[in-house]
């Protein structure tokens, strides 16, 4: 084909060169302008203005692959071949059965389809591999899987014959074994499955034996997608196995049938089998003294005690003490346990003041006053507290909730973190997805802290102010549970454990309550305060929170 | 193992001497920090095992003993 045939004419014979086009240029008001480009050189054309493109080259044409089959294998084997299936734990009988063949050094594994040979695959005993041309791609053994209400499925025509070798008929090997692992399996690779598909949907169990490394767990994967993972079980093989084969050779026959017998339903994702989770709950079973840890304050135990991998929800009247608390609880936590905490403190900014105070708390003597304290114990303080609290976020950056997480999970990374907190919830920048509203926002983030605390073990807390509450009949600030806290009434829902902090200030008494509104895990981390708060004082000073011992009130009256 | 046992108990000795005595007998009685010398103590103990049981380097043999005796002096 010439450019002439395609109405196109150029000058030169070599090179790039600007023409009219043939498809528009006639019917343009600017018929004069070149608008097609052409490569002389490669034969291919442009138009700029209506977009015709075209080419010299022939298409090439799809041939249509015919499919051949293969002339059946010699079966005259020598003896040193059934030596070597021998020495693979592969009997003469079961050679003898599969007709496989040998021949100059190759041993033949026919496929038989419909009783007919359609493909042939063949290796050498150095493990080199190939198949006829242009063959049918079908399973290994295609005719003993119909009509089974079992299918064995393995990786290689080897772990194939030694499950037959131990009695499991029903078994049959995929032909070009497994897809290098991370590739994406193409559907060419898997068209050996149409072929199968109706043994495949009627049978009620498929057993997959691939091998136990990554290509034999991606093989697995993609055909359990592929053929329905609720009626796929797959096998462990035992310490130093990677295949069937491996297994008959050095464990023999029994462990063979143990293994197929033993095969498990392939995991759902998303579900937790009993079995999958029996020996951790044994584990808990047989220490039932684990026990979240303490506080720090005996008038608390009893209520609330720390656990690994939860999240809860403090909440509280503003000025009633919940920020310091908090910190009252992360200073405890590293004096008693030596936790490490990653520490957002929106309200505490600069880092400074807020030093100060933990450095304060810690000592349990004043940072400010006459009786402040002296600059050597306030530097050993803060060498002990580099050590076990890190300060997220800075006052001028905004802070997503997002950013606190890939913070503390550096954190965690690098100095192991035990506590987060996250003080307050409303200082940070909440970014709604499309079509998002607080409900469904707060439901998203708290599903993902509470999977963040769990994934790194470690305990969350946050802060959250509640809504703009009414006094009570007293004129007092009534308490707020977690069902006020603005937003959500995920917050209760969502959380581990909820935790109000409220000052409860009269003439007779002043301490700080401690309502403990949830607990998830009771039987390890107490059980909530009903109406009676576990009572703390609040030693204003020192920033200290202690047991409160009630005063004895004498009536000089009476 | 013999001559590192006792270069880490001069280093041990004439760390305490450096300690400020003062500190030390007007240490705080709170709860928190009592826990924390002991604990701190407990480490550095466990550590100077591990030292003679070569699992455990000097380094880090000496910073449990700065803990310890930071916690001491608070």
């Amino acid at each position: 084909m010439t450019f002439e045939e395609n109405g196109i004419y150029i000058k030169g014979s070599h090179g790039q060169e600007k023409t009219k086009c043939p498809k528009c240029s006639p019917t343009r008001k600017k018929s004069f302008d070149t608008c097609l480009s052409v490569n002389i050189d490669d034969g291919v054309w442009n138009c700029h203005h209506c977009g015709w493109k075209g080419s010299l080259n022939k298409k090439r044409q799809r041939m249509e692959v015919v499919i051949e089959k293969p002339e059946p294998p010699k079966t005259n084997i020598p003896d040193n071949v059934y030596e070597w299936f021998e020495d693979r734990g592969i009997s003469r009988e079961v050679v003898d059965r599969e007709k496989i063949g040998y021949d100059n050094r190759w041993i033949h594994f026919p496929f038989y389809k419909d009783g007919e040979v359609v493909n042939i695959k063949s290796r050498t005993g150095d493990k080199r591999f190939r198949q006829s041309k242009n063959a049918e791609k079908c399973f290994y053994r295609f005719d003993n899987m119909k009509g089974m209400e079992t299918i064995i499925i393995t990786e290689g025509e080897m772990d194939a014959l030694s499950l037959v070798e131990c009695g499991f008929i029903n078994t049959v090997s995929v032909p070009d074994g497994a897809p290098a692992e991370g590739t994406k399996p193409s559907d060419r690779k898997f068209s050996y499955l149409l072929s199968a598909e109706e043994h495949l949907m009627n049978a009620e169990t498929v057993i997959l034996c691939t091998d136990s490394d990554g290509a034999g767990k991606h093989l697995r994967d993609e055909l359990s997608r592929r053929i329905g993972r609720e009626k796929c079980f797959r096998v462990t093989y035992p310490e130093g196995c990677k295949d069937m084969n491996d297994v008959l050779i050095n464990h023999g026959r029994d462990k063979v049938e143990e293994i197929v017998s033993n095969a498990h339903p392939y995991p759902i994702d998303g579900v937790v089998m009993v079995q999958d989770v029996e020996d951790d709950a044994i584990d808990l079973l047989l220490k039932p003294d684990v026990k979240g840890l303490s506080t720090g304050w005996s008038a608390i135990d009893q209520h609330y005690l720390v656990s690994a991998s939860e999240l809860t929800i403090v909440t509280g009247v503003p000025n009633m003490g919940k920020s310091e608390w908090m910190d009252a609880v992360m200073i405890n936590m590293v004096k008693l346990y030596g936790w490490n905490f990653g520490i957002f403190s929106a309200e505490n900014f600069p880092v400074k003041h807020h030093l100060l105070k933990l450095v304060g708390k810690f000592l349990g003597q004043p940072f400010w006053g006459d009786d402040r304290i002296g600059e050597d114990k306030a530097r050993k303080t803060m060498k002990i507290l580099n050590e076990h609290i890190k300060f997220i976020g800075i006052q001028e950056d905004s802070v997503t909730i997002e950013s606190i997480m890939d913070q503390a999970k550096i954190l965690n990374y690098r100095y192991g973190l035990q506590g987060l907190i996250v003080d307050p919830w409303n200082t940070l920048e909440h970014k709604f997805n499309d079509g998002e509203n607080e409900t469904l926002y707060v439901s998203r983030v708290l599903s993902q802290l509470s999977a963040f605390a769990k994934m790194n073990e470690m305990h969350i807390w946050i802060v959250a102010h509640p809504r703009k509450m009414e006094n009570g009949v007293d004129r007092k600030p009534v308490v707020p549970t977690p069902y006020d806290i603005a937003g959500s009434a995920n917050w209760y829902n969502k959380s581990d454990n909820a935790i109000t902090v409220h000052r409860h200030r009269s003439e007779h008494e002043d301490y700080a309550g401690i309502h403990v509104h949830k607990i998830r895990f009771q039987y390890k981390n107490g059980k909530p305060t009903n109406n009676q708060p576990a009572k703390l004082k609040y030693d204003v000073s020192r920033g200290v929170y202690e047991d409160y011992i009630e005063e004895f009130k004498e009536d000089l009256f009476e | 193992m013999k001559t590192t046992s006792k270069n880490l108990k001069k280093t041990f000795l004439n760390r305490l001497q450096e300690v400020d005595n003062d500190a030390i007998n007007n240490q705080s009685m709170d709860r928190g920090l009592r826990h924390l010398r002991k604990r701190n103590w407990e480490e550095f103990d466990k550590v100077w095992v591990k030292y003679n049981k070569n699992q455990a380097t000097f380094g880090e043999w000496e910073q449990k003993l700065e803990r310890w005796l930071r916690s001491e002096e608070l």
